[in-house]
């Protein structure tokens, strides 16, 4: 069963990623230090430039690392230490990519404002570009910092926005919607104070931080257990139309059969990919936060405990820690793919 | 000369195949990682830990958070007391679960663990178990994975 699930969803992801890789790909325009490429199919390459970022690709750079993507509409500047993807989903019938940051910083510069801009997500909040350049910042801890140097940014989080106007900024904690918006000088923000706040923070209550983890972790489930049973049933309709069709063909006709296809399957099969897409949104979003929050937060208490393992405050953040894992295996794996890992 | 070096080359490659010579190589790995551990080489654990790399269950991609994972454990004060080696075997298809039985370590040993890799255990004086992913490279081993004190 489990095989049969992993085979249609690799099938599904072929149709809907590769189409859409073709249509909006990003151009490495500027490279410098240690940068990655790793393709949605799993091979990591060292980036240069003139070198494209596909759909389902996510870019790393190392502690020197630093590269400008170009996407027509919009140029992003990746710093140091980041991780960045672009994870499609479905949003109004549309497909879009979503900018994916759970790991670092980038800046954002919309060359053209259509309306169609995509959303920055971390894993604490999604910013709506209504703006022409900001920077979002992804901390140790899973918050985020979101700053606006030109025109305007909605930062949703739990069901909260707020709308940024130049020269401020918004932190946003995972599972919390955004906190007061402040004042900035653009230039004058300590990027590298804050994700070192970020980090003493976490070392302070790190039980309190991967609770937190667990909320975002669990929010990305239910919608996963809200979108699955809507896709089962329309998977199974979708088989039952294709059998009918054959009816059809073979009662009514090449016409009719040409008809029914057009009029019922397509539109059918287009929402079931759609299911598939966002489904792998959360899926793939659930990963980042597995891979670069919760799994450098085990690294970093792991590590500093290691002579002290039944330390209390290690113990209590391996507890939630634990729990939050098994949701993700119970949950969310059965969503992925051997190449999203 | 080209002939001595061919005989030497396939010297080199019936020892390196002997089992003898494989379980010397296994316990000189944990002679040397324990030696790093102990004397806190830091830089030379890094340099041979390769990523993705695995502790426990967890992935790690960032070469920066390789720097912290040696660097933390050095500073804590950790230190590897009377090492016992107890076995070390050629990577299967099964080894993941000496890890951790997840579809993501799975995934891991199936995608990124080379060719000719070991898994090496050994005992610490206080009854504890490591484990540690080694691969083969040119000038001797890199460090893949990470498992312990348990």
């Amino acid at each position: 069963m489990a095989k049969t699930r992993s085979a249609i969803l690799s099938a599904l992801l072929f149709l809907i990623i590769i189409p859409s890789a073709f249509s909006l790909p990003a151009e490495v325009v500027y490279t410098e230090g240690e940068t990655y490429i790793h393709e949605y199919e799993g091979v990591d390459y060292e980036a240069v430039i003139g070198d494209e970022v596909n759909t389902g690709d996510s870019v790393k750079t190392g502690s020197d690392g630093y590269m400008e993507l170009d996407r027509n509409d919009v140029t992003i500047k990746i710093n140091p230490d980041t991780v960045f993807t672009l994870i499609p989903r479905e949003e109004k019938s549309k497909k879009t990519d979503v900018f994916t940051l759970f790991l670092g910083s980038a800046s954002f510069r919309y060359n053209v404002l259509t309306g169609k801009e995509p959303p920055v997500q971390t894993s604490s909040m999604v910013a709506g570009a209504r703006g022409t350049e900001f920077t979002v910042l992804a901390g140790f801890d899973g918050s985020s910092m979101v700053v606006v140097k030109s025109g305007e940014v909605a930062v949703n989080s739990e069901g909260k926005t707020v709308n940024l106007k130049p020269q401020e900024g918004v932190q946003v904690n995972p599972g919390e919607p955004p906190g007061e918006k402040f004042r900035v000088l653009i230039g004058k923000v300590d990027y590298k104070k804050w994700n070192e706040d970020r980090f003493n923070s976490f070392i302070k209550d790190p039980v309190k931080a991967v609770e937190r983890t667990e909320n975002r972790m669990k929010f990305y489930i239910e919608n996963i257990s809200e979108l699955y049973p809507v896709y089962l049933e329309n998977r199974a309709k979708l088989d039952s139309e294709r059998k009918k069709n054959k009816e059809i063909k073979a009662k009514e006709g090449e016409e009719a059969s040409k008809k029914y296809f057009k009029d019922v399957i397509v539109p059918l099969s287009l929402k079931t990919s759609n299911l598939v897409l966002n489904i792998r949104y959360y899926a793939l979003s659930a990963l980042s936060l597995r891979r670069y929050i919760m799994g450098r937060m085990y690294m970093t208490l792991k590590t500093m405990y290691i002579t002290k393992p039944d330390n209390r405050t290690f113990t209590e953040f391996k507890k939630v820690f634990s729990q939050t894992l098994k949701l993700f295996e119970r949950s969310v794996v059965p969503q992925l793919v051997e190449a999203d890992i | 000369m080209k002939k001595i070096m061919l005989i030497a080359a396939a010297a080199l490659l019936v020892l390196s195949s002997c089992a003898s010579f494989i379980h010397m190589q296994d316990t000189n790995t944990v002679n040397s990682f324990t030696d790093l551990i102990n004397t806190g080489k830091t830089d030379k654990l890094v340099k041979m830990s390769k990523t993705p790399f695995l502790l426990d269950q967890e992935i790690i991609v960032l070469t920066r958070d390789i720097k912290t994972l040696w660097r933390n454990i050095i500073k804590a004060g950790y230190k590897i007391k009377e090492p016992q080696f107890k076995n070390g075997e050629p990577v299967n298809e099964n080894t993941y679960l000496e890890f951790y039985n997840s579809m993501e370590v799975k995934t891991f040993f199936k995608k990124y663990v080379k060719k000719g890799s070991r898994v090496i255990q050994f005992k610490t004086g206080n009854g504890k178990r490591i484990i540690l992913l080694v691969e083969p490279s040119f000038f001797g081993r890199n460090i893949r994975g990470f498992k312990g004190p348990y």
